[in-house]
């Protein structure tokens, strides 16, 4: 049996302006394991930037319940959330988002920064120095992003997103701000950090990297569908992705 | 420059941006137009030219009374005799010359049925040459009219001549009745003369009489008196100093002749001064305005660093738009000439907003410091100041424009439609932000410490008890025509002539204490605190044995009535008795302050004081508490004295009114009209409001600093704000990716915190040493500067808490959300 990292019922998101109601997610069941990598693919507008907010708790679901390591997330309070956030997920942007005023080794050692017990300096010099090594940037170290390439950047949010041995890494169109070639190189690390145990979840436009992923989710307006386009219903998402992940080799 | 269209363009853009373009012409319309008004005030006062030809050439003569140790007892007094004898034969220095002199006891015009209150001015015809005085009707004095003619005439202003009466140009040729004596009105004074406040900006004067019919215009040889001076025009500015050298020695030799045979004075001498009439109406005005020139310049510059952010916080917020004139092929110069014709409309509706700031500041100078500084009148435009307004609005415009102009960044901005947002050209660098909070907050430090200073002696001042009851109690001055008793009288037969008078008006006193509308009635020279500031004085020896030794005092003769009308605690021994008022016993009250200079323990009841000449001598029955109530002649309490003696030639009637009751003059003169024809209510003064006039300055420091105190601190509020929201904004994304990794709320807040309250703990820092170093100027300067800690402490906790404040406003709207939404823009 392996072990559920993430569990998502009946998950519902609604934007609400005075005039009208956008329902950006309907009712999601979700559940990822340790060591899966599934892509979330779909047209602009399905919904996919919204489930991964809210699998990285950068946003809280309308409805539902969400669970990480079996601890119910949905309804924490946004300090909570940010400790959960720390501890439990890595983020990799489209746009790198690092920090321009800090060093690369600063960057990455920020999330162990905020952490919630005060981290020993030499611990966060080891763990940082050993994900630099992960991504082939310790030589980067003293570094400022805007002295690297778009490709080495992307490698040191990588290494970011690492750093606190996240139980689940989120990426986010990984490769959209980056040319074939760095773009390759990227989505092999990735599949490699994934062959090493770490837990991923990313959203990808490009066809060809989602194949990458061990389980592929199509949205639609705000669905996750089957196979043949039709919408999971809650009870059919357990039975349906559990061969979808037997079929990827699980 | 900027063009036309710019102008319409940039018209339309702030008509789009009303929120932005309503606070710069608010803040700066606000602070440029205190500035304008300190700025005319102390061009008024120190620089404009009076209104008198050949203003440098008029000087006014006065002489310092000097004790037998060399100690300056008192400035600008005149030994009367000798002038009045030097009179005939001016210097050969002088084009022209006068004597001058005022009235310091009640007069009326006793021809009119409501008898009112006049001031007078007591001159001679050099007078009215000298100031040119404009006439409206008939003549100025005339030659005939001169020292010694004796001829009753008087011209009267144009104010008395409409209010009292009704304008009538037959009065010409009538005489009006003041004092015990008709004069014949010879001239009108137009209201276009200013005159010359030669004994300060609170006293004006309503009609001349001739320099003979003055109060001490009979004085002996020897006596000098503070209501008396000598007004002169050289024939050259330059030769002020020659003046005084020609006169000093006469004068000094002169008064040594007449204080021979007067033991008393031995030692005494008199210095000759002649000094500038600019310098006499200035008084000691300088300081109090130019301070206010300082605080109006601080506040200026605190808003201009609000500006400076506003400004960028725009120049940055239209970013896009000057991207996409840059890619279409504007040049740098289009684009600052945009943002200059934006400044111009904001500082030009500014500068008018500023011209109507600062005509409403001189009508409030007006109404409320009219007694406090001088020329106020004259306060309105003035090219030099028009000049001054529009120089401070370019120089303003161009430090505008130099700062924004070096924020942007045009090679960025041409890229910054092509890189996707990865940069903006007219990001403002985290220095300058820095930079901006520092001087904003250094300057709003170093003006609300210098106000909380001034603010907190003030309040001081005003909450403390001034140790005599106000409320329901007036002053009545006395308009007496009973015949001063004749110098050359034997004292005996003098002081029983006096006797008289006070007797007659404690008939007045029994009379008016049947009234029903009155509690209580006191006659005496003087109240605590009198309607024109003046007070009675008698210096003491403690023993016969040494003269020299002098005590000073503020004296009251009075009855057994005064202290408990105005319930002056008696902290030792008692009141007088009826009886030793009836027999003028020689007995006397002091204050603490007296008996501590006779004993340092103050235990002196018992002890005896002695006339300065040892003729007479006063048991001390009684010692009263002090009062607190600094006024311009002394900053702390003085010596003060009661006797139970003749009261002289200045008398007043102290009432205290049952509460919520009033009288008015008709039912006084009535109960004086049973009594003696001689006696006229002049005017009915709440001692509440003599009392307030004293502590005028203490409320006008407490409501300018006030003022000043929470202007400041809004405006810095405002900077403050403005420039870390507008960082907060700048920095959202970056917020929003530090929340995605982790960041709580609070680790948001404590950040920037901690990133704020460096430049602010800079700013506070440079704020506390230029303080320090202004201090230490000013231990070597005249200045007398009390420091309080509260006064220092509040307004840099109060900048602290601001900082606090404004830090986690400006982050609100991030950190209470999900950090998706910072993330997104939202």
């Amino acid at each position: 049996m392996q072990q559920q990292k993430i569990s998502m019922r009946g998950i519902t998101k609604v934007f609400a302006t005075d005039e009208m109601e956008t329902h950006a997610l309907r009712g999601i069941d979700l559940d990822i394991f340790a060591g899966d990598f599934v892509s979330i693919c779909g047209p602009s507008g399905c919904g996919k930037s919204t489930l991964l907010s809210l699998l990285g708790l950068l946003d809280m679901p309308t409805e539902g319940s969400y669970q990480i390591e079996g601890q119910e997330v949905s309804g924490l309070s946004l300090s909570e959330a940010a400790f959960i956030r720390n501890e439990k997920i890595g983020f990799i942007f489209q746009s790198f988002n690092l920090i321009d005023e800090l060093t690369v080794f600063d960057n990455i050692a920020l999330p162990l920064r905020y952490r919630r017990q005060t981290m020993a300096k030499t611990e966060i010099n080891e763990r940082v120095m050993a994900c630099l090594k992960t991504v082939d940037m310790s030589h980067r170290a003293g570094h400022r992003p805007n002295q690297l390439s778009g490709g080495q950047q992307q490698r040191i949010a990588i290494a970011r997103a690492l750093v606190g041995s996240p139980a689940l890494l989120l990426v986010d169109e990984p490769t959209g701000n980056l040319d074939s070639k760095n773009g390759d190189a990227v989505m092999d690390m990735l599949s490699e950090l994934n062959n090493n145990g770490t837990t991923l979840c990313m959203v990808t436009h490009d066809p060809r990297y989602a194949d990458m992923a061990k389980r592929k989710l199509h949205l639609l307006d705000g669905r996750i569908l089957d196979a043949d386009g039709t919408p999971l219903s809650s009870q059919a998402a357990q039975t349906q992705q559990a061969p979808l992940r037997q079929a990827a080799g699980q | 420059m900027f063009t036309m269209k710019d102008l319409s363009t940039a018209l339309y853009a702030l008509s789009k941006a009303k929120g932005y373009a309503l606070t710069v012409i608010l803040t700066l319309g606000l602070t440029l137009g205190s500035l304008i008004a300190m700025f005319n005030l102390n061009y008024q006062i120190l620089q404009a030219p009076l209104p008198y030809a050949e203003e440098d050439k008029l000087v006014v003569g006065s002489t310092a009374w000097l004790d037998k140790d060399g100690a300056v007892m008192y400035q600008r007094l005149l030994p009367v005799s000798i002038f009045r004898q030097h009179y005939p034969t001016p210097s050969e220095l002088l084009t022209d010359h006068a004597l001058f002199s005022f009235s310091y006891i009640g007069m009326t015009l006793r021809d009119l049925p409501h008898s009112p209150q006049v001031q007078i001015a007591y001159t001679t015809p050099g007078y009215m040459r000298m100031y040119q005085m404009p006439l409206l009707h008939g003549r100025a004095f005339s030659a005939e009219e001169d020292v010694g003619s004796q001829q009753p005439v008087a011209v009267l202003s144009e104010k008395i001549w409409r209010e009292h009466y009704n304008a009538d140009p037959a009065l010409l040729g009538r005489s009006v009745h003041i004092g015990n004596q008709q004069f014949k009105v010879v001239g009108i004074a137009s209201a276009e003369f200013i005159e010359p406040r030669l004994t300060g900006p609170g006293r004006s004067n309503d009609i001349w009489l001739p320099w003979d019919f003055s109060i001490g215009s009979s004085f002996v040889a020897g006596d000098v008196s503070g209501a008396h001076l000598y007004l002169a025009k050289l024939k050259d500015a330059s030769q002020r100093p020659a003046f005084e050298q020609q006169l000093r020695p006469q004068v000094a030799s002169q008064y040594q002749h007449d204080i021979a045979t007067l033991p008393s004075q031995a030692g005494r001498s008199l210095i000759f001064n002649a000094e500038p009439l600019r310098l006499i109406l200035e008084g000691d005005s300088r300081n109090r305005t130019l301070w206010m020139l300082a605080g109006s310049l601080l506040l200026l510059l605190i808003a201009a660093a609000n500006i400076t952010n506003l400004l960028l916080s725009r120049a940055a917020r239209q970013q896009r738009s000057m991207s996409i004139q840059a890619a279409l092929g504007a040049q740098r110069h289009h684009l600052l000439g945009q943002v200059l014709a934006e400044l111009s409309w904001l500082i030009l509706t500014a500068l008018l907003l500023a011209f109507i700031v600062a005509e409403g500041a001189y009508h409030l100078l007006q109404l409320y410091a009219g007694a406090m500084l001088p020329r106020l009148a004259e306060l309105g435009f003035d090219w030099p100041v028009l000049a001054f307004a529009v120089a401070v609005s370019l120089l303003l415009a161009l430090a505008f424009a130099t700062l924004i102009s070096r924020q942007i960044n045009y090679r960025a901005l041409q890229q910054s439609l092509q890189s996707s947002g990865k940069g903006s050209g007219v990001q403002i660098s985290s220095r300058t932000r820095q930079v901006l909070i520092g001087a904003q907050v250094m300057l709003a430090a170093m003006l609300l410490i210098c106000s909380a200073q001034v603010l907190l002696q003030s309040l001081q001042q005003l909450r403390q008890q001034v140790g005599f009851a106000s409320a329901d109690r007036y002053q009545i001055p006395v308009d007496n025509i009973t015949a001063t008793p004749d110098d050359s009288l034997p004292p005996e037969q003098r002081r029983t002539l006096y006797r008289q008078q006070k007797d007659e008006l404690m008939q007045v006193r029994d009379i008016l204490q049947q009234h029903p509308a009155v509690a209580a009635v006191s006659v005496s020279n003087y109240p605590p605190v009198s309607f024109d500031g003046y007070y009675g004085s008698a210096s003491f020896i403690a023993s016969p044995d040494s003269p020299n030794q002098q005590l000073f005092s503020r004296a009251v003769f009075t009855d057994q009535f005064y202290l408990p009308l105005f319930d002056i605690k008696l902290v030792q021994g008692r009141n007088f008795t009826a009886q030793e008022v009836a027999t003028q016993a020689q007995v006397i009250i002091i204050n603490q302050v007296l008996a501590q200079q006779l004993k340092p323990d103050g235990n002196v009841l018992g002890e005896r004081l002695y006339t300065t000449n040892g003729s007479l001598a006063f048991e001390i029955i009684g010692i009263s508490a002090n009062h607190h109530l600094p006024d311009v002649w002394s900053a702390e309490e003085t010596g003060r004295s009661y006797l139970a003696r003749n009261i002289g030639t200045t008398a007043s009637l102290q009432l205290q009114l049952k509460p919520g009751m009033q009288i008015d003059k008709t039912a006084i003169n009535q109960a004086m009209a049973q009594v003696s024809p001689h006696y006229r209510a002049a005017d009915i003064h709440s001692i509440k409001d003599n009392v307030n006039r004293v502590l005028l300055s203490n409320y006008l420091a407490a409501a300018v600093t006030t003022s000043l105190v929470v202007l400041s601190f809004l405006l810095a509020a405002i900077g403050i704000y403005g420039v870390l929201s507008y960082s907060v904004q700048l920095r959202r994304f970056e917020l929003g990716v530090r929340m995605a990794i982790g960041a709580r709320p609070g680790t948001i807040l404590r950040q920037l915190l901690g990133e704020n309250l460096k430049p602010v703990g800079a700013g506070l820092a440079l704020a506390a040493l230029l303080l320090v170093a202004l201090w230490l100027g000013l231990q070597h300067s005249a200045f007398v500067v009390e420091v309080s800690a509260g006064g220092f402490a509040l307004p840099l906790a109060l900048i602290v808490l601001l900082t606090v404040l404004t830090s986690l406003l400006s982050v609100w709207g991030i950190i209470r959300k999900p950090a998706i939404y910072a993330l997104q823009g939202q």
